[in-house]
């Protein structure tokens, strides 16, 4: 006789433990949101967290982000190409992006109601891309602009890729008496652009 | 402060302090405030408190499926999974695959289960390098002190006291406090800790069991610096994080944030589902007694618990005596309910600390019946023990004439009360004691109204 895994237990103890009667899963789907301006909230909050929003045309992302002045360094691309900027996934090494200026790539989905952007593997091509350089720009469509968290997950599948993440402002924290500092440990600036 | 196994001495230091505690109260309050604004901003927020409580409460009847569902679809997905049954598997099983992948610097998120487990020291003492890497969380590991809040470890510290350890530990100016530039400084250090670290140990805020993955969520982006860089990633998950669907996490996501901080949502919320070419991820379900309370009926729902820190910003008792004064991993009234079930002796004093003021379960996300809990355990802990003051006043009641006695010297008692009572009496001062008692006050009511029955029927 094998002696019991601590899987077995800890799944035998689970089923001897638990309530016989389960409560029925809520339906999540399809709750409708009121919302007048989604653009505007997301806005509102993303602002409110500390990022910089730009809502600007489809052949504008070039200009705008040209234009950034907050760091200087080298410049990274991920799912969109720009001129100027090196393609982040010509990095070996994701740490070869420390301290680099900027990276830029676009972002899927939008949340209205707390201006968090969903991204993935696909977008950002390195992981820490998102977090070792200085600042980062995510390129957002505003029509991919949802009104809350419901809407968001049902447009996503959050295990199409193997990374997939909500942004919803630059790197911060307020862990010292409260006092809120932007720049914890990832970007210090979160820069969006909105498009159409 | 280890040994100390009772709440009220355990708070005596922190309260002795009386500016130090308003000053505690106050940021704490501060938090609940922004709390509320998130939360009322909110159409459908009682809603979905409501169908949190739902999910939570499926979770727990259905525990061993979903996780053998997770299991499964996380292996599917490149993910080792791994079973511990408590802290000190829980740890050898994480030295292991240190041990296994070379290991010796590892860079840790926040991560109450490895709080719990006592991770930290376990691997200081095999020689391997932490660095705690949560602001709040750095600021403790270098004051050698556990963390005082689940969401802000170092709320009971003042930014003096942070700027010294940091001149004395990072070589900060002497003097300087400015919450900027000592985040700067702890950004610096860390930052070359991030770059060279052989493995990232994270917590796990949701594990989803229909996809084989799991959710982290932070906001200074440490926990992704950790695991995005290093070639291994350890994500340690009590058994109870996990939640059923995908979809679940739209409930969950809009309720965390604005629960343990206000913000609408944590800047960072990663979902992990594969490790990126060329690492590796292991993920440990850990029980450590969670089987266990799941069998307690009255106080299972303890489990349902997202670790959101709600119910102690809200706590009038926690704002006033510190995260420290509970003696345990878990503070706060969630605490209270919880270590009981861990361990009856050492933590019994817990369901005391609280004026069953029943505002955490107000704020509480998932619905989690607090207060009548901390109730419940009291009787508990009192079993056919101590409510010796309460049967002594049944006694008197069923006396009246020892009742009648002991009520026109009962002034005198309270100046000589005994032990707890005197205690109790501490930090309260007594209303001054009237010349008459209750009965006797009635008994002269009683006379006169008589004896003006007694005139009018003259």
């Amino acid at each position: 006789m094998t002696e019991m895994t601590a899987r077995d237990k800890i799944l035998a103890a689970v089923s001897s433990a638990r309530p016989q009667t389960s409560t029925i899963l809520p339906d999540v789907s399809g709750r409708v949101s009121q919302q007048s301006d989604s653009i505007a909230l997301f806005r509102t909050n993303l602002e409110n967290s500390g990022a910089k929003v730009h809502v600007i045309g489809k052949n504008e992302i070039e200009d705008t982000v040209n234009d950034f002045s907050d760091f200087y360094g080298q410049r990274f691309h991920g799912d969109i190409a720009l001129r100027d900027f090196t393609n982040v996934g010509s990095i070996a090494a994701p740490a070869d992006l420390d301290g680099a200026a900027l990276f830029v790539c676009t972002g899927q989905v939008g949340v209205a109601e707390n201006g968090a952007i969903w991204l993935s593997d696909s977008n950002c091509i390195h992981r820490a891309a998102l977090f070792l350089p200085e600042a980062v720009a995510l390129v957002i469509e505003a029509t991919s602009i949802v009104p809350t968290m419901h809407e968001a997950y049902e447009q996503i599948q959050i295990d199409a890729e193997g990374f997939g993440i909500f942004v919803a402002g630059p790197s911060k924290t307020a862990d010292i008496e409260q006092s809120l500092v932007i720049g914890a440990h990832g970007p210090r600036s979160l820069h969006v652009l909105i498009t159409s | 402060m280890k040994n100390v196994s009772d709440h009220a001495q355990a708070a005596s230091t922190f309260v002795s302090d009386a500016a130090r505690t308003d000053w505690h109260d106050e940021s704490l309050w501060q938090v609940r405030s922004k709390r509320d604004t998130a939360a009322r901003a909110v159409d459908d927020w009682e809603e979905l408190r409501q169908m949190a409580s739902d999910i939570k409460d499926n979770v727990l009847a259905n525990l061993d499926t979903y996780l053998i569902q997770l299991e499964k679809a996380a292996l599917a997905n490149g993910i080792e999974v791994h079973w511990a049954a408590d802290a000190e598997e829980h740890n050898s099983i994480v030295a292991d695959i240190l041990a296994k992948n070379n290991a010796r610097k590892v860079v840790k998120s926040k991560s109450m289960l490895t709080e719990e487990c006592g991770l930290n020291p376990f691997l200081e003492e095999k020689g391997y390098e932490i660095f705690d890497t949560d602001l709040g969380e750095r600021i403790v590991q270098l004051l050698d002190e556990p963390p005082s809040h689940i969401v802000m470890p170092a709320i009971h510290k003042k930014k003096s006291e942070i700027g010294s350890l940091f001149h004395e530990k990072m070589g900060t100016p002497a003097g300087e406090s400015d919450p900027q530039i000592l985040t700067e400084a702890a950004r610096q250090d860390l930052r070359k800790a991030f770059l060279s670290a052989d493995a990232a140990i994270t917590g796990v805020n949701f594990g989803i069991a229909e996809t084989g993955g799991f959710v982290v969520c932070t906001n200074e982006g440490n926990a992704d610096l950790g695991m995005h860089l290093a070639p291994l990633h350890i994500a340690c998950m009590g058994i109870e994080k996990i939640i059923p669907r995908a979809a679940d996490l739209s409930v969950f996501m809009r309720l965390l944030a604005r629960s343990a901080t206000g913000q609408p949502v944590t800047i960072y919320s990663s979902h992990i589902h594969a490790p990126r070419p060329g690492a590796r991820i292991h993920l440990i379900l850990v029980d450590n007694g969670r089987s266990e309370h799941l069998a307690r009926e009255k106080f299972r729902s303890g489990l349902k618990c997202i670790r959101c820190g709600a119910c102690m910003n809200t706590c009038p008792v926690y704002r006033r005596s510190g995260g420290h004064s509970y003696h345990a991993t878990l503070p706060g009234p969630i605490g209270a309910i919880l270590n009981p079930g861990f361990d009856l002796k050492g933590y019994g004093d817990l369901p005391f600390a609280s004026t069953l003021c029943g505002s955490c379960n107000d704020v509480c996300p998932v619905k989690i019946d607090i207060h009548e809990q901390l109730f419940h355990w009291r009787q508990v802990v009192k079993e056919g023990q101590a409510p010796l003051g309460v049967k002594a006043v049944a006694a008197t009641m069923k006396r009246p004439r020892l009742f009648k006695l002991l009520g026109s010297i009962g002034k005198r008692l309270a100046r000589i009360a005994p032990g707890p009572a005197r205690k109790w009496l501490e930090s309260r001062d007594l209303p001054p004691v009237p010349r008459k008692s209750l009965g006797e006050l009635l008994a002269e009511r009683e006379s006169a109204q008589s004896n003006d029955r007694d005139d009018r029927k003259g």
